[in-house]
Parts: C-alpha cells; structure tokens; sequence
C-alpha cells in the first residue's frame, strides 16, 4: 500500500477533528464572562497547533518519494479484532466472565497454533489444558486473592 | 512502618520484578507492555505498594532485557541492543552464565548508584522547585515535551502531533477551572477524563499484540543454554569496575534529562567505555566492559528518571510518565509539594528502591536459568495469554466495559498511527503533562494581564525560555542536517 497516500489521508483526519475540536472549544467558551478564561481557551491553541503541523506534514510528502507500507497479517489481525468483539459483547449482554475467557483463550491458542506442524488432536489438547490452566490461575488470583467480581 | 505494608511492599516488589524481567526477557514484550500489565493492579493497592512494584517492573525490565540479548542474540528490550554486541558473543566463546553475571552485578550497582543519585538531589532540587511560580512550570512542561519531540524522534512533525494529540486527549473531562465538561459528547464514562489505563493498554500492549499478531507466531528460538550460573569472582568484578562506574555516571545523569531515556545512556555509556579501554578493539568480540557499562547505565537511568518527577512533576520519558499515572490514581500529584506534603511516603519510595535493586540481584542470581527457559515459548501462548490479562486490567481498573471498547478502538488507532511513525510514547507523555501545562498557561495568563514585563523580570523564566528556544533550534538543526545526509545518500546509491 502506498505510504503517502495512507499518511496524507490519515493527516486529513486528524485536520478534520482538529477542526471539529476547535469548533467544540469555541462553543465551550460561550458565556464566558469578559476577561476570563474559558475552558476552551487552552483547547483552541491546541486544536490550531494540531492543524498546523498536519498541513507541515502534508507538504513535506510533496518532496518526498513514496514508499510501500506493508500491512502484513491482516487478515489474523481482523480475525482477531472479530473474536474480541464477540467476547466483549457476550461479557457485557450474557455474563459468565470465566467460562467466556476460558473459550477465548481455547479460540485463539488454536487459531494462532494451527499452522503449526502437529497432530490437531494432540494440539486441540494441549491448547484445552493451558487454557484451563490459565483460567484457574485468573481465577485464584483475581477472585480468591483480589476479591474482584466480573 | 507497619509490618503489613513491609509484606505488601515486598510482594508488591517481587510481582514487579518477576514481570518485568520476564517481559524484558521476552524479545517483543519489554517495559512498556510490562508496566501497562501491572498498573492496573494500582486501583486495588496502596499508593507505596504499587509506585515501588512499577518501579520494580522498570528495574526488572532493564536487566531481562539483556537475557534474551546475550542468551538468544535478540535483545529482549531497545535498551539492551548495545549489551547484545559484546554478551551474546562473549556468551558463545566462553560462558552465558558469566556475561549475564556481568550483566547482573552492573545493573544491579547502577541501579543503586541511580538511586543514590536521586536520594541526594531530591531535596535540594525540591526545595529550588519550590520557589518556582506557575510561568515557571509551564516553561518545565513545554521544554519536557520539546525535549522528547527534539532529541528522540526521528520526524520531528510527527512527534509534535503525536504531542498535540496527546494534550488533546487530556482535555477531555470536567474543566478544573469552570467545573463545565469538555469533549465528552455526553457521554458519563468520560466526564473523569479518559481511563489512564484503558489508554496505556491501548496504546502499549494492544499495539504490541497487533504487531505481534501479524508477524510468524509460531517461530522457534534458539538458546545458548549450558552454564547458566550466574556468578562472578572478584577479580572479574574488578576488572569491569571503571566501566561500571562510567555507565553508571552517565546513565544517572542522561536519566535527568528529559526525551534521553536508557536506550541513549546504554549508547553513551558503551561508546564512552570502548574510548577509554586499554584494548578498543575487543568491543564487539566479546569485551566484558562492553557488557557491564550499558547494563549498568541503563539501570542508572531508572533512578535519574525518577528525579525530575519527583522534584518537579515533569516526567521525562513514557515509562516514567506511566508510573507518575500510578500517583495520580492515588490522587497524589507527583511534585515538590509531595516531597514537602508527604516525606514519608517519599523516603519509603527511596528506601523501597533501593531493596528493589538488590531484589533484583537475588532473583537475577537464582531464576535467571528460569527466565532462559521461557524465552524458548512460542508468541502463539503468550499473545492470547498478554491480550486477557490486559483486558482483565482495562475491566477492573473502574469495573467499566465502556473503558473495553474504548481500550479497543484506541488500539487500533494507536496500531495504525504507529505504522506511519506517529510516536505512543510522546502521546502518553502529553497526556500526563497536560494538567500541569494547561493549568500554569491558564493562571499564567490571568496573573500576567497581558503585561509583557510580568515575564522580563522573571530570571528563571527567561532562561527556562532561552532554553527551550535552543532545543528548537537545535531540532532544526538536526533535521536539515538529516535531510542533507539523505540526499547525498541517495544521489551516492543513484550514482
């Protein structure tokens, strides 16, 4: 992928929340009384900075040649974002905090380890076993030893 | 002191150690990702307990580093590439277990020489910090984000912005001043501000298990690991002592200074060891003294770091400016006033660093060859393993599944910012200095009235300003000079 076109469209992101964070911290300083500070007084220096160094940035890649960025593993990076979600929302809609994280664990380590050149039954198992094992250590520790309640 | 809090501390100080050198152990993990693991931890602590169980992470972190670099030739931290050139060889020709003791015994006096250092000019540094006024100490906070943007990135735009984003970051929440919310859209979770927590892990460990999820997870290391004794005779110790003694120096005071940080005294130190040996040419094949000053230098560093925090409230590098995250969840504001406030805790800070230093050597000299051993386990165990227990840490730091999703979407963010060079660390940095920087502008501005001699009679001010004039200059300097370098690089490859 090309690195300028991903950094320059990255910066003009960033211009545009800069913009909508100087917008917002103009609107704070509404009602201000006169000779006093707002609260967005500090902010708009920011946001204004902000815009200014992405425009800097902008103009340095017109000197500059392009490079290729690779995105290596994306699709094990997506996959992973994707498991994650699923667990996030399971936690926070069902509940079951141990039983879900000890599904996580088994998920990935099989996910991550199933290249690996070995018998799956042997693999499934012992992914089975350090995910167990690692649950009863969270466990012990965080409910026995720390008293949190997930 | 209580014989309770001397258990707590010393648990506290042994999880610490024990984390921070096997992430610095680990080659990918490091100090970053092991600080952003234990913070969390901080809610359910005390405020002695959990500043000393970070800075036992920090302590730990810089010795395991050199673990992997001698043992496996990877080093396990940046700080530890310069101790890699002289241990994994002088590991391969002779012993693995003498240039890690080498390594041990020079971090282990480094890390107490730091801490000397620091006992001994805190207060005089406290007491003239004192005296500063509010312009004073927006001066220190802009010059400690100069100096991090000028003297350690590489593109100076792209730390700036990684700054200002930072600082934007930090606004968010009730304004202290009018007691209005800011940048929260409405949302309840946000009128604290962000989640400190959910933001280091978001930006150090979800970043770090990105990276290492799209590398090959399954790779197998290789080990150099017969004689893993840790031991050294006299005569040996003897014979490193100078170069111990100058990583030391030059690690405490590199430390000071805000933006240099260990990976910069660990350079400094073997560059300055190399030019005063007897035999330079050694350097590289195997030279002890090329093991011992970066070791000894970066542990250093620790205690230097700690000294303008401390003191000022200014914190100089990431790593220091998370620990500092660990006194404002305590509602302690690192600065003179806690060395006048609080001496207690501040001496208990002191004496509990120095027991982690030389914690460190006992647990360097007896699990080390346990640490060896699990620098041969595959990333595909400790990814989901380092992704649990940082979401476990996001979770229990407020019980909020909001501070999950935004741990999440800032993850990825941070994931694609770090791509384009953009700088975590400088953000973080930002984050924390902000309510200093934003709260000393504010009355700064109020007290003056516009008037321009309010600043001109102020000595300390000017020069903090003159100062931080010749830090940008000196960054341009630095960039047109880099710019030059990479033109003639490429008409040479072009010719």
């Amino acid at each position: 992928m090309s690195k300028k076109k991903l950094d320059i469209s990255i910066l003009v992101v960033i211009i545009l929340m800069g913009i909508y964070y100087i917008f917002t911290a103009v609107k704070a300083n509404e009602g201000t009384p006169e000779g006093e500070l707002g609260s967005g007084f500090f902010p708009i220096i920011l946001g204004v900075a902000l815009i200014g160094f992405c425009l800097v940035s902008i103009l340095k890649w017109l000197k500059k040649t392009d490079e290729i960025i690779q995105f290596d593993g994306m699709k094990k990076i997506l996959l992973t974002l994707g498991i994650i979600i699923v667990y996030f929302l399971a936690w926070e809609y069902i509940g079951y905090f141990y039983i879900l994280t000890f599904f996580l664990l088994f998920v990935l380590f099989t996910f991550y380890r199933w290249p690996m050149a070995m018998k799956k039954s042997r693999m499934i198992t012992v992914n089975l076993l350090v995910s167990l094992a690692l649950m009863a250590f969270i466990y012990v520790l965080f409910n026995n030893l720390m008293y949190i309640d997930f | 002191m209580d014989i309770s809090v001397l258990i707590a501390c010393g648990v506290a100080i042994f999880v610490g150690l024990f984390v921070g050198m096997l992430m610095g152990a680990l080659p990918g993990l490091g100090l970053m990702l092991a600080i952003s693991l234990l913070l969390p931890l901080s809610y359910n602590m005390d405020a002695l307990s959990s500043i000393l169980m970070l800075l036992a992470v920090y302590q730990g972190a810089e010795y395991g580093g050199s673990i992997s670099a001698i043992l496996l030739g990877i080093p396990g931290t940046a700080m530890a590439a310069a101790t890699q050139l002289d241990g994994q060889p002088y590991a391969k020709n002779k012993s693995p277990g003498k240039a890690l003791a080498f390594s041990l015994t020079a971090s282990t006096i480094g890390g107490l020489f730091g801490g000397l250092v620091l006992i001994f000019l805190s207060k005089p540094l406290a007491a003239f910090a004192l005296k500063l006024g509010e312009p004073e100490y927006f001066m220190l906070g802009v010059i400690g984000l100069l100096a991090v943007a000028a003297l350690g990135s590489s593109d100076a735009m792209k730390a700036s912005i990684s700054i200002v984003l930072g600082l934007m970051a930090a606004t968010i929440g009730i304004d202290m001043f009018t007691g209005l919310p800011r940048f929260t859209g409405d949302m309840l979770e946000l009128s604290d501000g962000m989640n400190i927590i959910a933001l280091v892990v978001a930006l150090f460990a979800f970043t770090e298990i990105f990276k290492m999820i799209s590398g090959n997870l399954n790779k197998k290391r290789e080990l150099l690991a017969k004689d893993l004794k840790v031991k050294l005779t006299f005569k040996e110790f003897r014979g490193v002592s100078k170069s111990i003694g100058i990583g030391a120096t030059i690690g405490s005071v590199v430390g000071i200074i805000p933006g240099l940080g260990a990976n910069a005294s660990s350079w400094f130190a073997y560059m300055a060891a190399k030019k005063t040996a007897k035999n330079p040419e050694t350097f590289g094949k195997g030279n002890p003294d090329g093991i011992v000053a970066p070791e000894a230098a970066n542990n250093a560093t620790v205690g230097g770091a700690l000294l303008p925090l401390l003191t000022l409230g200014i914190p100089g590098s990431a790593s220091i400016a998370i620990i500092a995250g660990a006194f404002i969840i305590h509602g302690i504001q690192p600065g003179p006033q806690v060395l006048k406030n609080n001496p207690e805790l501040i001496n208990a800070i002191f004496i509990g660093f120095m027991f982690t230093t030389i914690g460190m050597y006992i647990m360097g000299r007896f699990m080390t060859g346990m640490f060896a051993k699990v620098l041969v386990l595959r990333e595909s165990f400790l990814v989901p393993a380092i992704l649990v227990f940082s979401l476990i840490g996001v979770y229990t730091s407020q019980n909020a599944h909001f501070d999950l999703w935004l741990a999440l979407g800032l993850g990825v963010v941070a994931y694609i910012l770090r791509m384009l060079d953009f700088s975590v660390a400088y953000f973080i940095l930002a984050f924390v200095l902000c309510p200093i920087i934003e709260t000393s502008l504010r009355r700064m501005v109020i007290l003056s009235q516009g008037e321009i001699g309010f600043y001109l009679n102020r000595p300390i001010f000017m020069t903090l300003a003159i100062i931080s004039v010749l830090i940008l200059i000196q960054s341009l300097r630095n960039t047109i000079i880099a710019n030059k370098n990479k033109k003639a690089m490429k008409e040479n490859t072009a010719n």
